[in-house]
C-alpha cells in the first residue's frame, strides 16, 4: 500500500513511521475548543487516527430502488440481451478497476475485482436471472435483484465473523453496478477530485474508492459502517483519518464545504472558522516537528552505547488497543491482558470468542512475538460470577492461575483459543501468580491435553509455542531456579512483586507510601530472578510499571534484563535512555544500587547516574 | 479411466483460519473449472450447492472448523476430488499465495 503526503501526516519518507505519529507522547491539544469555532459538529466512530482539514467531496451512490414490471413475450429475448450487455459492460469496467487498483493501491485490493468478475460470470447467477426473465416475464433489473438477493440474504444470516461479512459487501457492490448499468446511469466520476478532498459518502465499497485518485484524498467520512468497514481499513493503510457511522453526514454537508475531520475522536467540524483553521495548521506544524524528532529515535534500535540490544515490547490492556499498538514500532507484545474477556459479564467467554481476539492480535503483529497472559481476575479485578462474597484478603485469595486450575473447562477453552491463535502469528503464553512448581506443572498438563484435543479436531497450532511464568511473588523468586528448568521465559510483574514482598496494598492510603519498587528487597529479588534465568538460558522480562520508569531503566539493563514491556506511549523515552549509556556503565550503576540499604539511597544513586548523562527521571 | 457413472465423495474440514471467503471461493471454483466434464456438488449440514458456482460456494458460509461434503461424478471426478482435498488440507489460502 502506498503512503502519500497529506497535511495531517507530514511526509517523513517512511510509512511505518508516519503512521506512528499519533503515538508521539503528549499528543498535544489544539489549544482551542473546536465546537465553538464551527457551524456544526457531526459525531461518528473513529475509524483511523489523524486530523485533516479539507474540502468535502460528496460521493453519492446509485439509488437501489428496483421496480418490478411485466414484459411481453416478444420482449423476453430483448430483455435477456439487455441484461447480458449490462453484465459484459460491468465486467469490462471491473477489469479497468483491477488494473487501476494494481497501479495505485496494491495487489490485494486488485484481487477483489478479479473475484467480482467471477461472480459476474457465475452460471447460477446469470442463468438464474435469465430463467426468471423467461418464466416470470419481468424486467431484468427485478430478476437480477431477486437472484442476487437470495444469496446476500443467506450469507448475512449465516455469518458470524466480521471478515466473512465482507462477502455480502462484494455482492452488494456488483449488484449496484449492474443495476446502474441497466438503468443507463453512469457512476459518479471521482477522477476529477480536487486536492485535499475529504470524501463524504453513505458507504464506500472497494469499487468506489478504486476510482478515486488516492493522492487527492485526505480523509473519509461515512454515514454507515464501523471500524471493520472498507473505508476504515483503507484509511488506516493510507495513513489518513476516517470517521464512520456519522449518521447524517451526507445530508448535512455541502459539496466543497470546508470541514475539519478528527479521526482520533470520530468528529467532523463543519465550516471551521479562521481561528480554528489557524490552530489546526499550527497543530500540524508542531506535529511535524515532533514526528521529525521521534523519527530519528525510531530509526535507531534500543541499543546501549556499546551495542547491547534490549527488547522493548508493549503492554496491551484491551482489544481496542491492538491496531494502534501494532502501528507502533515495538519489538512485540510483552503482556496482553485477557481479564477484559472475563469481567462484567455473567457467563464465561467461549473458545471462539477468545480465539477471534487472540488471532486478531497475533495477525496484527505478524512476525513480532505477542505474549498472552491467561486471565488474572481476582484481587481488585472481580468477576461477577466468582466473587459473589467479599473476601477478607482478596489479594491472598481466589485469583489468577488459582481460579484457572480450579475451573478446567474455562481454563482449557482459553488455552485452546491461545494455541489456535499461535498458528496465526508468533504467540507466547504465560501464567500469572504462580507460587509453586506444582501449579506450573498442572498448567502445562492442561496445555498438553488441549494440544491433543486440537490434534483430534484437526486444528492447527504452533507446537513450539513458548510457555512462561510470571514472577510476582517472593515464593516464585525463591524457586526461580526450579521454575527456570521447565519454563521457556520469565516475566517479572513488579507491581504484585512489590505488594507481596513489602506486604503493602498501595490502594490503601495509609500505607501507600510504603509501596516502593526501589526497596533493596525488590532489587535483590529482581537480581535473583534474572540470575536464575541466565543460568537456565531463558529470557527474563519486566512487564510491570517499573519497565516504564526511566529511573529504573539503567538499573534493570545493568542487572541483565532481556526486555522491557510497557504502554506504547512509554517506548520513545525509555529507548532514548537506553541509547545514552553503555552496558558496562549500567552494570556499575546496578552494582552500586544493589549495595544500598534503603530505597531512598537506591533512588539517589539512580538519579545521580541519570543526571551525569543529562537524562531526566520524571 | 474412471467410470463415468461412479460417484466419488469425501468429507473435508475447513482448516484455514479465514474460512472460505471470497478469494478462496474464487480459487476453489477456478480449480473445479479445470475439470469441465465432472459435476461437483458441495454440501454443508445438508445444504447443497453447485461447486462450480462461486455464488453457490459463497452461500455455504464455510468458516474454519466447518465440515463440508464433496461429491463428484463424471470423467475425471476422482482427480477433481483428490485435487480439492489437497487444497483443503494445505490450508487453502496458503496454496493461493
Amino acid at each position: 500500500m502506498r503512503r502519500r503526503r497529506s497535511p495531517s501526516r507530514p511526509d517523513t519518507g517512511d510509512a511505518s513511521i508516519a503512521s506512528f505519529s499519533p503515538w508521539v507522547p503528549g499528543a498535544d491539544p489544539l489549544g482551542v475548543s473546536p465546537e465553538e469555532h464551527c457551524r456544526a459538529v457531526l459525531s461518528g466512530i473513529p475509524g483511523s487516527p489523524g486530523l485533516s482539514l479539507g474540502r468535502v467531496y460528496l460521493h453519492t451512490s446509485a439509488d437501489l430502488w428496483v421496480e418490478a414490471h411485466d414484459i411481453g413475450e416478444e420482449q423476453v429475448d430483448q430483455e435477456i440481451a439487455r441484461f447480458l450487455r449490462a453484465v459484459d459492460e460491468v465486467i469490462a469496467q471491473r477489469r479497468k478497476l483491477q488494473q487501476r487498483a494494481e497501479e495505485t493501491i496494491g495487489r490485494g485490493e486488485a484481487q477483489i475485482f478479479e473475484s467480482h468478475i467471477m461472480l459476474l460470470q457465475d452460471s447460477d447467477l446469470i442463468n438464474g436471472t435469465i430463467g426468471r426473465i423467461r418464466t416470470e416475464r419481468k424486467n431484468a433489473e427485478y430478476c437480477f435483484y431477486v437472484a442476487l438477493q437470495r444469496a446476500i440474504g443467506m450469507i448475512a444470516r449465516l455469518e458470524t465473523h466480521n471478515h466473512l461479512r465482507e462477502r455480502a459487501v462484494d455482492l452488494e457492490d456488483i449488484r449496484s453496478a449492474v443495476l446502474m448499468e441497466l438503468s443507463g446511469a453512469t457512476p459518479q466520476d471521482p477522477s476529477q477530485l480536487l486536492d485535499n478532498s475529504i470524501v463524504v459518502a453513505h458507504f464506500l465499497t472497494p469499487s468506489d474508492t478504486a476510482r478515486m485518485p488516492p493522492e487527492k484524498v485526505i480523509g473519509f467520512v461515512t454515514d454507515a459502517g464501523g471500524p471493520t468497514s472498507h473505508a476504515s481499513i483503507l484509511a488506516r493503510s493510507m495513513g489518513i483519518p476516517a470517521a464512520l457511522g456519522c449518521v447524517s453526514a451526507t445530508a448535512s454537508v455541502e459539496p466543497g464545504a470546508t470541514v475539519l475531520l478528527d479521526g482520533f475522536t470520530g468528529k467532523v467540524y463543519i465550516e471551521p472558522d479562521e481561528v480554528l483553521q489557524d490552530h489546526v495548521r499550527r497543530w500540524m506544524e508542531r506535529q511535524a516537528v515532533r514526528v521529525a524528532a521521534f523519527v530519528e529515535l525510531l530509526r535507531v534500535p534500543a541499543e546501549t552505547l556499546d551495542g547491547h540490544r534490549v527488547r522493548l515490547e508493549l503492554n496491551i490492556e484491551l482489544p481496542e488497543g491492538i491496531a494502534r499498538a501494532a502501528a507502533c514500532p515495538g519489538d512485540g507484545v510483552g503482556l496482553f491482558r485477557t481479564e477484559f474477556l472475563f469481567m462484567a459479564r455473567d457467563d464465561w467467554p467461549g473458545e471462539e470468542e477468545q480465539y477471534a481476539v487472540y488471532a486478531q492480535l497475533a495477525e496484527a503483529f505478524g512476525e513480532r512475538p505477542v505474549t498472552i497472559r491467561t486471565m488474572d481476575i481476582g484481587g481488585d479485578k472481580l468477576s461477577r460470577r466468582l466473587h459473589v462474597n467479599p473476601e477478607m484478603n482478596p489479594f491472598l485469595g481466589w485469583r489468577a492461575i488459582r481460579i484457572s486450575l480450579a475451573q478446567p473447562d474455562v481454563f482449557q477453552a482459553q488455552l485452546a483459543a491461545v494455541l489456535r491463535a499461535s498458528a496465526r502469528g508468533n504467540v507466547r503464553l504465560m501464567f500469572p501468580l504462580v507460587t509453586s512448581l506444582e501449579e506450573f506443572r498442572q498448567a502445562l498438563d492442561h496445555v498438553r491435553e488441549v494440544r491433543m484435543d486440537l490434534d483430534r479436531r484437526g486444528l492447527p497450532y504452533d507446537p513450539g509455542m513458548p510457555v512462561g511464568v510470571m514472577i510476582e511473588t517472593p515464593a516464585a523468586v525463591m524457586i526461580a531456579d526450579a521454575l527456570a528448568k521447565e519454563a521457556d521465559f520469565f516475566s517479572i510483574g513488579t507491581n504484585d512483586l512489590v505488594q507481596y514482598t513489602l506486604a503493602v496494598d498501595r490502594n490503601n492510603e495509609h500505607v501507600a507510601t510504603l509501596f516502593d519498587a526501589y526497596h533493596p528487597a525488590i532489587l535483590r529479588l529482581i537480581r535473583e530472578t534474572i540470575e536464575a534465568g541466565r543460568r537456565a538460558g531463558i529470557e527474563v522480562y519486566v512487564c510491570g510499571e517499573m519497565a516504564n520508569q526511566p529511573l529504573a531503566t539503567m538499573l534493570l539493563v545493568g542487572l541483565g534484563i532481556d526486555g522491557l514491556s510497557m504502554a506504547p506511549g512509554g517506548i520513545p523515552e525509555i529507548k532514548h535512555h537506553i541509547t545514552r549509556f553503555s552496558l558496562a556503565d549500567a552494570r556499575r550503576v546496578a552494582r552500586e544500587a544493589l549495595a544500598q540499604v534503603t530505597g531512598e539511597e537506591v533512588r539517589r544513586v539512580l538519579r545521580a547516574a541519570l543526571a551525569e548523562r543529562d537524562l531526566r527521571s520524571w | 479411466m474412471t467410470d463415468r457413472q461412479q460417484v466419488y465423495e469425501t468429507d473435508v474440514l475447513v482448516r484455514n483460519p479465514d474460512g472460505i471467503h471470497l478469494r478462496n471461493a474464487a480459487a476453489l471454483v477456478r480449480t473445479a473449472a479445470r475439470f469441465p466434464k465432472a459435476e461437483l456438488i458441495i454440501s454443508k449440514d445438508g445444504y447443497e450447492v453447485n461447486g462450480k458456482s462461486i455464488m453457490g460456494v459463497l452461500t455455504l458460509v464455510a468458516e474454519q472448523g466447518a465440515q463440508l461434503h464433496l461429491r463428484a461424478r463424471g470423467a475425471d471426478a476422482q482427480r477433481l476430488i483428490d485435487t480439492l482435498v489437497a487444497m483443503f488440507e494445505s490450508g487453502f489460502d496458503e496454496a493461493l499465495k
